[in-house]
């Protein structure tokens, strides 16, 4: 299980796509955080004592889905380029080959997300201290802040992670991965109302901020909601995973 | 050895395996020969654990998947460019040394002996189908592993690297490894490998030796000439051996040399030519598998 983490470990460090994906999760933070945030802030902004929270939480939800993308990619590309046929024959189980992925994906996810969560509100101070704008005294909860910023990336990420190893074609994943939230869940959402925070998309999204336009959850039932369907997502995944052909 | 036992392989209605049963053998290159479509590729895929089907196979009585390292068991060639064109054909070769639990010193060995030590560090995707071979070929034998299964080895390679190929597999399999190699290539498998499996359509069509098939074809007889033509035309009839009447002697595709010799010694006959005329690997093959050809052009292969 080691060897097979530590392979996985080696195949996302060594692709251009991770670096290039990080490199514009970090320039859009730094966007978002130093420049709108921070240099350009309102007077609205200065004056709210959750800023930096809000920012770091807000963060996470806006690039996370860049995050996840690594994770799609890191199984897509096994399928691109037929490299599944050497992760099967090097492991004796398929299903050891498939956690070690998962967690790979796991441990990336939350990296990347304490990183985020950390920089957003370090750039924005950054960038009211470049403009000289003092901020007002900030409430911020490291310990609920720290595990709703982790969840929600992990969250996108494992959606991602899904989505990857039933599509396995890496355009449809990656389709499918920005496709679902942006369009899907919003188009249910017309039927179902208030009810769309039960949509897996909403429901992550509303572990840090609840939505006025949907029926008001707790984070702890959001994260209920999000974990069900996750079990159910990963089921799937990984009886398929078992059944079908490497490629 | 490896133990293929029953395999078997349907995608909807199409039967791509059938009832598939052989033994590769150790200190042996067992070459596999099929027309286009005849399911090698599947069948090597199955023998790997990659595709799900029927039946069973074995590596020293053991299943792939009962082994703690695989790659010490068995190692892979199935496709050229298996490989992420952006990561370094060294990076590509830790990735598989560490999924092996294998020393990362390995990956300079297996470089330096496929010839790609130069390029190690350059990303494979514009490297040469020969060059993704031999990334290919190092890749496979990584883990020093017991069996290589290599299905189109010699594909895009140069004269010069299918020399050093051929040698390469058949000292591999001298070391006391089973070596299973499909070709295309019939003229390079008849230098390469001791034993054949050769399928059609999915199913068996025989597994020998390289001189049983070749001696078994039609396209191997024996000509015989002698002083007197009708004297050993009636000592052929008295046998009831088939002939045909050729150059002046007689072509004959089931007898040995000995018997005629014997024969005409018996009979007193002044033998002037005796001479055995064998098949080559692509005639037997094409005589084998001149029915079970999936995709066939309309234009006949000459003979």
């Amino acid at each position: 299980m080691m060897a097979s983490l530590r392979s996985e470990l080696r195949k996302l460090l060594t692709v251009r796509s991770t670096y290039v994906i990080l490199g514009v999760t970090f320039l859009l933070v730094f966007f978002f955080a130093f420049y709108a945030e921070g240099i350009r802030a309102s007077a609205s902004s200065v004056a709210n004592h959750d800023l930096l929270m809000q920012g770091s939480e807000q963060a996470v939800i806006s690039v996370g889905l860049l995050g996840a993308l690594v994770g799609v990619l890191l199984v897509t590309h096994e399928y691109r380029y037929n490299t599944i046929m050497y992760t099967l024959t090097t492991s004796n189980s398929r299903t050891k080959a498939l956690l070690a992925k998962l967690l790979m994906v796991t441990g990336f996810s939350i990296v990347f997300s304490l990183i985020v969560g950390a920089l957003a509100p370090a750039l924005t101070l950054a960038g009211l201290h470049v403009k000289g704008i003092v901020l007002i005294g900030q409430h911020f909860s490291v310990a609920s802040v720290l595990w709703k910023v982790i969840f929600v990336g992990w969250g996108y990420a494992m959606f991602a992670f899904i989505f990857a190893m039933i599509v396995r074609i890496q355009v449809g994943a990656v389709s499918t991965l920005f496709l679902v939230p942006a369009m899907v869940e919003p188009l249910v959402g017309l039927i179902l109302k208030k009810d769309a925070v039960y949509l897996p998309f909403n429901a992550l999204q509303s572990v840090v901020q609840a939505n006025p336009d949907l029926l008001p959850i707790s984070s702890a039932r959001a994260v209920g909601i999000v974990l069900v369907y996750l079990a159910i997502g990963l089921l799937v995944s990984w009886q398929l995973f078992l059944r079908r052909d490497a490629n | 050895m490896i133990k293929v036992e029953h395999l078997g392989k349907k995608y909807r209605k199409k039967i791509a395996v059938d009832n598939l049963t052989f033994e590769v053998k150790t200190g042996k290159v067992t070459g596999f020969l099929g027309p286009n479509g005849a399911g090698k590729s599947t069948t090597m895929r199955l023998m790997l654990g990659l595709d799900i089907g029927l039946g069973n196979t074995t590596y020293d009585g053991k299943h792939l998947h009962e082994y703690a390292r695989p790659s010490k068991v068995v190692g892979i060639l199935l496709e050229a460019k298996a490989f992420h064109p952006t990561r370094t054909a060294r990076n590509h070769l830790e990735v598989l040394a560490e999924a092996g639990d294998i020393p990362l010193r390995r990956v300079d060995e297996v470089l330096g002996i496929v010839g790609l030590t130069d390029v190690a560090n350059k990303r494979p995707g514009k490297f040469s189908l020969g060059m993704s071979q031999r990334l290919g070929i190092a890749a496979a034998i990584l883990g020093n592993p017991k069996y290589l299964l290599l299905d189109e080895p010699a594909n895009g390679l140069d004269p010069e690297g299918i020399a050093w190929l051929r040698q390469f597999i058949k000292d591999y399999a001298d070391q006391n490894n089973g070596v299973f190699v499909s070709s295309h290539l019939l003229s390079e498998m008849s230098q390469m490998a001791d034993n054949v499996v050769v399928i059609g359509k999915g199913r068996l069509i025989t597994e020998t030796s390289i001189k049983g098939l070749i001696s078994g074809s039609s396209h191997s007889s024996v000509f015989v000439r002698a002083s007197n033509s009708s004297q050993l035309e009636k000592l052929f009839k008295s046998n009831k051996w088939k002939y045909q009447k050729e150059n002046g002697g007689l072509r004959v595709t089931d007898l040995r040399t000995d018997e005629i010799g014997k024969a005409a010694f018996a009979s007193g006959l002044t033998i002037l030519e005796l001479t055995v005329s064998s098949a080559s690997l692509e005639e037997a093959f094409l005589e084998l598998t001149a029915d079970s050809e999936e995709y066939r052009a309309q234009t006949e292969v000459r003979k």
